[in-house]
């Protein structure tokens, strides 16, 4: 198929979305090949990943294997959350069995606060153990007692303050 | 007025990014924190701090609103990165940098906050601060770091080149030990509190506050012992309201109402100055009752 998107529906909603220039799937034997391939995941507000907000992956190759729940993402794959993180990395593999995703290329990383380089990474699916590996290089922006000023909740004026307040002429 | 514009300023900037090296990196993002492990290497504005591992964790929310979908977050909702360190905890062979002060312990921990990384040991060895040829250890370091300024707990601190010796004399460390050391590097003034004692040589003084001034290149200039001293040396004692020591002229000066008390001698004078390399000592306006029959050995030559 040529020039595809699709749409996964979970619980109701919509999980996840995409679209693929050349798209192969061998029903047979759950074989899946894509070409040129972006998706938008929309993660569990309660899921590891939840904090990004709505995450699009695009891979210039996509094979997997459905049946061993296998597959890799390759070619330059390339991550965008809704919050601003971004990053890169050579190739990503899926291993179902295992509920894990992982690199063995050079992973780059930023974000709000963040900055970070690895040498791979190994993640669990659900995105609450994430651990970058091979060699990790970053930068982080330290807390302030500004930000801690700013989430305290602001005093609020007493009932009828501002209808009593004298404004000057 | 530049200088202390200059100083304000720097106390008032905020705490710059820390960059962090590691062999691996686990996120844990329900538990907003981070775990290093490996070589670990953190630094910032010219803090270097390496350990074995560190844990890094994330100040609880104020971050950017996503893009897209806004929405409030709730007190439970997870993070990866993307928020403030707010704390890092490392451990296993700590080792400080920070100019040519260095400091290791077996624990530290790094407030954003505060401004603070305290050095703990690991109830067996103590954290020690190394500041030039000066050895300082205590039961916990404080090390600000928006200043240069160091806080220690019990602190045990050998002065090693700065009471500068006779020629023909060997070199004695002077050790100071109290209950507290705070050093303030812009006022060259390593201040001790709480049961000070100060050895060297074979004297021992005892206070409960003494200040040690230095000069530019870090040599010990004066010491300034209040608020009621014991010195000790062989078979004499002395007692005063305060002691100030000249390093340049190895003298103690010991004023407000000072006793000298010495195998059965006691003097009392208006000021009494002690010469540390000869023991010689000279009482201002004394007087008091000696013993010369306690003192025949000295006569014959024997030493006290």
């Amino acid at each position: 198929m040529h020039e595809v998107a699709f749409a996964r529906l979970s619980d109701g909603r919509v999980a996840a979305r995409g679209t693929a220039r050349v798209f192969d799937y061998q029903r047979a034997g759950g074989r899946l090949d894509a070409q040129v391939a972006a998706a938008t995941l929309s993660p569990e507000s309660s899921s590891g990943y939840g904090i990004f907000g709505a995450v699009r992956l695009t891979a210039p190759h996509v094979d997997g294997d459905l049946g061993n729940k296998r597959g890799s993402a390759s070619g330059g794959v390339t991550f965008e959350a809704a919050r601003g993180d971004r990053g890169k990395t050579e190739r990503v593999f899926w291993d179902g069995p295992a509920d894990r995703l992982s690199s063995d290329r050079d992973v780059n990383a930023r974000g709000p606060g963040y900055v970070v380089r690895s040498q791979g990474f190994s993640a669990r699916a659900d995105g609450s153990d994430v651990t970058l590996t091979g060699g990790v290089i970053g930068t982080l922006q330290p807390a302030t007692t500004d930000d801690a000023a700013k989430r305290l909740p602001a005093k609020r004026e007493p009932r009828g303050a501002s209808r009593n307040r004298v404004e000057p002429r | 007025m530049i200088a202390l514009a200059a100083a304000l300023a720097v106390a008032a900037s905020p705490p710059g990014p820390v960059d962090f090296t590691a062999q691996t990196m686990r996120m844990e993002p329900r538990e907003r924190r981070t775990h290093l492990n490996g070589s670990v290497r953190l630094s910032r504005d010219g803090m270097v701090v390496t350990g074995d591992r560190a844990l890094i964790e994330f100040a609880a929310d104020d971050q950017p609103a996503p893009r897209k979908k806004p929405r409030r977050r709730g007190r439970d909702e997870t993070a990866v990165l993307g928020q403030k360190l707010e704390k890092f905890t490392v451990d296993g062979n700590v080792h400080v940098q920070r100019g040519y002060r260095t400091a290791d312990g077996a624990h530290g921990v790094y407030d954003a906050k505060a401004q603070t990384l305290v050095l703990t040991g690991d109830g067996k060895d103590e954290p020690v601060l190394r500041d030039g040829t000066e050895t300082l250890s205590g039961d916990r370091i404080v090390l600000r770091t928006d200043t240069e300024d160091v806080d220690v707990q019990k602190p045990k601190l050998v002065l090693r080149r700065p009471v500068p010796e006779a020629k023909d004399a060997p070199e004695l460390p002077t050790r100071v030990e109290a209950s507290r050391l705070s050093l303030d590097r812009s006022e060259r003034l390593a201040r001790f509190t709480d049961d000070v004692v100060m050895r060297r040589g074979d004297m021992v003084v005892r206070g409960p506050r003494m200040d040690a001034h230095y000069d530019s290149a870090g040599q010990l200039t004066h010491l300034h012992l209040r608020g009621g001293v014991e010195l000790r040396q062989g078979d004499r004692r002395a007692v005063a309201e305060n002691a100030d020591y000249d390093a340049r002229t190895r003298e103690m000066i010991l004023t407000g109402d000072p006793r000298l008390f010495d195998r059965g001698d006691v003097l009392v004078g208006e000021r009494i100055a002690m010469q540390l390399d000869s023991h010689e000592v000279r009482v201002e306006r004394a007087h008091g009752r000696l013993r010369p029959e306690a003192h025949q050995d000295e006569a014959r030559g024997v030493k006290p």
